[in-house]
């Protein structure tokens, strides 16, 4: 991410999450003739826009000698073009009553910006500016090779457990690029050259790889011109290829310990899935919420209210383009050992393993599903985001609308056959996370 | 043909309508506000009372805080799994905060659902259980939070920042308290918390969704509108005077940042200066384009981010700097810092005020978007007691802040001589930097 929001000290005000809208999130989606995808979505209930564009590509399209590229590539998007300069980007932004982010994943790389409506030209003018005539020079490179590795620091170095997802990752992957996080190393993010960034803009910044997604208060006719005019005249790239790289089974356990700046244990458990939008992907993602979402979930009533073993638990689906991982864990009460919980932990994974969830609970899990999946739609940057990703990762953005219906073709029996076919030994990760302390 | 090189003008102007506010009283004197919004089948209610960790007595800090995460732990004729069972299984979403000065649940229902939801929500409120084996539970759980709290290098610099900027008064606590208060709290103690601060007439009802006042008062008949009524002392706030600006450090092994944190006390949220405050931290540090973080971050890369404002609480506020940098650059940082301060002492410039009057003005609508956000608006106006029509007057009073009240809001209330540095860091890489300040240096355990 370019930058993170303070958590000011009332923090508490800020948590209430919310429910979306429940109706039909009606679009138009078309090409432009460089390939771009483009897809609109209008509502004028709040007169704000959200203009956002997916390119595709993300960690895994790095070179293993370059982890961290796609993320660092990201900040120097911000950095000025041939007619917006350096540090103007933001400014040009916020001076419109704009906000303005990005992220990197695994697979994809995501901007936004969102203005009220009749800034809808300026953001557009800002978007394609920076994917036709970005101006990467030696003062952003090496400016923002500092602050990415402020940014690990902050983000992963100095946080208790910070480490845990690239300490799973690189064990649970040999070749597969999904070893290493988007965050990358600090040995590899001080190597990138600028030749290289210069290289990757024309490889994968190219129209043909990209989805353009605009929700808010909009005229589409309108909109669709002021497209052709940005957008239409940026050349198309070569075709990018994804890499094709198939990781092997694990074929056995493994487990290990890492050593952090903590006082309290965790023991995890990370599991092979196969990748998003598999039938057995939806049954793995509700197993993942039966479990460990909420308080009347699983581990939760069994681990932290009756035995008062653990002090939280949670789960992970890591739903990626290629297989990705199933991550539950707990972390240890006080004096409680490691191995005691790792073993509560495995007996509730041997109950979904060993027998139906009863139909009380799995009701319950299909409400919560549905809120879950309404609630993503409540603001326009959350459906311009969605429609450019649901195109990007599965080339159907009106999965906004029925992917709901692949999960709640789930059956009570699926859950237990994919708990009995993914969650076994040998097909797991271990790390037990132990207090710098007890190293010997 | 396009001409690039011309930035875009907005189109016509946009249209937007502050939402209106009902406001009514229950029975018992309850406040309650109204925002209708109609767009979706969904209402959110936010019951807040006045009284936070403020209230906590001296040697059980974290009282209200641990009031908080019982509260909601079995009510009325459910247990705390059965509560939670219930709430889960009809898809709506509670929450409980607090906070200094509030304690607040907060209930997310489909209208469909609402009434099943809102007696388990008036439950809570009006029948918690409070039983000996969830204290048992939830107060373990709070000691566990505080030693994972203390592992985090920026809780440690922000719970640091607050003891010393409030010190002696009530603020100066963290709300989740310490470990040897904790130790001290009882059920009993949790039960008596609860009896003491949950009356109508320092609570308010906060209600925004798809719903009419009718409906609201038929909704808390017999429930929220039977809470008592009767008055509660409001703790005393003596007024702090902020002493000279010192260092003070707390040491972290192998720290792979510094944690920094700079500032002092400052006047509450009702002074007739809050604009021009807002304006001149806008500049200062209060967005990404800032002076500060156009210079640590996108000139010196010392830092992911920086940020600067005044944060109020209810009788008054403080003001703050907060970034974390490479232990290195930590005396570069804070030199950078007070030279960013020494600047603004300065001057300040035409278009540097343009771009802040069109920043917060321009991005106002956006402020309106969600349920969370509306909600969360109403909650600021009551809880700092500000005017009927403070939305309806907010672009005018930002527009017509001259540009002397702004150069004078940078003078008047951040004061270089008594600006608290806290620093928490490795040791042995910052502290030599430190002593090049010239300013006394107090080393704390944290």
């Amino acid at each position: 991410m370019k930058e993170i929001t303070k958590l000011i000290v009332f923090v508490f005000f800020i948590s209430a999450s919310l429910f979306g809208q429940i109706k039909k999130i009606n679009f138009t989606e078309y090409d432009l003739d460089n390939g771009l995808h483009v897809i609109l979505h209008q509502d004028d209930s709040t007169p704000i826009v959200a203009i956002t564009i997916t390119y595709h590509v993300g960690s895994k399209n790095e070179d293993p000698q370059r982890t961290g590229f796609a993320h660092f590539f990201e900040h120097l998007m911000f950095e000025g073009s041939k007619y917006v300069k350096r540090g103007e980007f933001d400014k040009i932004n916020q001076s419109a009553g704009g906000i303005n982010n990005a992220y990197t994943t695994n697979d994809i790389t995501h901007y936004y910006q969102v203005y009220p409506s009749n800034q809808l030209k300026l953001g557009l003018w800002l978007e394609s500016e920076r994917l036709l005539h970005l101006n990467i020079d030696s003062i952003g490179v090496e400016t923002q090779r500092k602050v990415v590795k402020e940014e690990r620091s902050q983000r992963y170095d100095n946080q208790p457990y910070g480490g845990l997802l690239e300490e799973t990752f690189k064990r649970a992957y040999k070749v597969h690029p999904y070893k290493w996080r988007p965050i990358g190393s600090a040995q590899y993010i001080d190597q990138a050259t600028l030749n290289e960034f210069m290289e990757f803009h024309s490889k994968y910044y190219v129209p043909n790889n990209g989805c353009l997604s605009i929700a808010g208060d909009i005229d589409i006719t309108q909109t669709k011109k002021w497209i052709e005019e940005y957008f239409s005249d940026i050349p198309k790239g070569e075709e990018v290829k994804q890499p094709e790289i198939i990781e092997p089974p694990l074929n056995g356990e493994i487990r290990d310990t890492v050593y952090d700046n903590i006082q309290l244990p965790l023991a995890l458990q990370a599991y092979r899935i196969p990748e998003q939008g598999s039938l057995d992907y939806y049954a793995l993602d509700m197993l993942s919420s039966v479990l460990a979402s909420g308080q009347s979930s699983r581990f939760y009533k069994e681990l932290v209210d009756k035995q008062q073993k653990a002090v939280s638990t949670g789960s992970f689906l890591f739903g990626l383009e290629d297989p990705g991982l199933f991550i539950v864990y707990g972390i240890c009460n006080l004096n409680v050992p490691i191995d005691e919980l790792e073993l509560l932990i495995q007996n509730e994974l041997d109950k979904v393993k060993n027998g139906l969830i009863d139909e009380k609970e799995f009701e319950k899990l299909q409400n919560q599903t549905e809120s879950a999946f309404v609630n993503s739609n409540s603001t326009m940057e959350g459906i311009a985001g969605s429609l450019a990703n649901y195109y990007t990762h599965y080339g159907n953005a009106d999965l906004i609308n029925t992917e709901i219906n692949r999960y709640m073709d789930v059956t009570r029996e699926d859950l237990m056959r994919v708990a009995k076919k993914y969650l076994n030994t040998d097909n797991r990760v271990v790390l037990h996370y132990l207090p710098k302390s007890a190293k010997k | 043909m396009l001409e690039r090189s011309i930035k875009p003008e907005p189109q016509k102007g946009i249209v937007f309508e502050i939402p209106e506010i009902e406001k009514f009283e229950l029975s018992n004197g309850l406040k309650v506000f109204l925002v209708k919004k109609n767009s979706l089948p969904i209402v959110q209610f936010n019951y807040m009372t006045g009284s936070g960790s403020k209230s906590d007595p001296e040697n059980k800090k974290g009282l209200a805080y641990l009031t908080a995460l019982l509260i909601d732990e079995g009510a009325g004729n459910l247990s705390a799994l059965e509560l939670d069972n219930e709430i889960e299984s009809l898809g709506s979403v509670l929450k409980v905060s607090c906070d200094h000065d509030s304690l607040s649940i907060t209930l997310l229902t489909l209208k469909e659902h609402i009434n099943k939801s809102f007696e388990i929500f008036s439950d809570i409120i009006l029948r918690p259980r409070f039983e000996q084996d969830d204290f048992n539970r939830e107060h373990k759980k709070l000691l566990n939070k505080i030693i994972q709290a203390g592992n985090e290098p920026s809780y440690v610099a922000d719970t640091v920042f607050e003891k010393l900027i409030f010190e002696s008064s009530n603020y100066m606590h963290p709300a989740m308290g310490r470990k040897e208060t904790v130790e001290n709290i009882t059920n009993q103690d949790v039960i008596n918390f609860y009896k003491n601060n949950f009356y109508a007439d320092n609570s308010a009802l906060i209600v925004t969704g798809n719903i009419t006042k009718n409906e609201i008062i038929s909704l808390t008949g017999g429930g929220i509108s039977d809470l008592k009524t009767g008055i509660i002392d409001e703790p005393k706030f003596e007024s702090l005077k902020p002493g000279k600006g010192k260092i003070y450090f707390v040491h972290k092994d192998d720290a792979a940042q510094s944690e920094i944190r700079v500032g002092h006390i400052t006047n509450g949220r009702n002074h007739p200066d809050y604009f021009a405050k807002l304006l001149m931290n806008t500049i200062l540090g209060g967005q990404f384009s800032s002076r500060l973080n156009s210079n640590l971050r996108e000139d010196k890369g010392f830092t992911y981010g920086i940020n600067s404002g005044f944060y109020y609480n209810k009788v008054s506020g403080q003001f703050e700097i907060s970034t974390a940098v490479q232990s290195q650059n930590t005396g570069a940082a804070i030199n950078e810092i007070f030279s960013e301060i020494k600047g603004i002492h300065e001057n300040i410039f035409d278009e540097e005020i343009e771009f802040a009057k069109s920043y917060l003005i321009k991005r106002f609508p956006s402020q309106f978007e969600t349920y969370s956000q509306v909600s969360r608006q109403i909650l600021t106006l009551v809880h700092y007691n500000l005017p009927d029509d403070y939305f309806n007057t907010y672009i005018g009073k930002i527009e017509g802040t001259s540009n002397q009240d702004i150069k004078n809001a940078a003078l008047n209330y951040i004061n270089m001589d008594e600006l608290k540095i806290i620093v928490v860091g490795d040791k042995n890489i910052v502290f030599d930097d430190l002593k090049k300040f010239n300013k006394e240096i107090i080393e704390l355990d944290f």
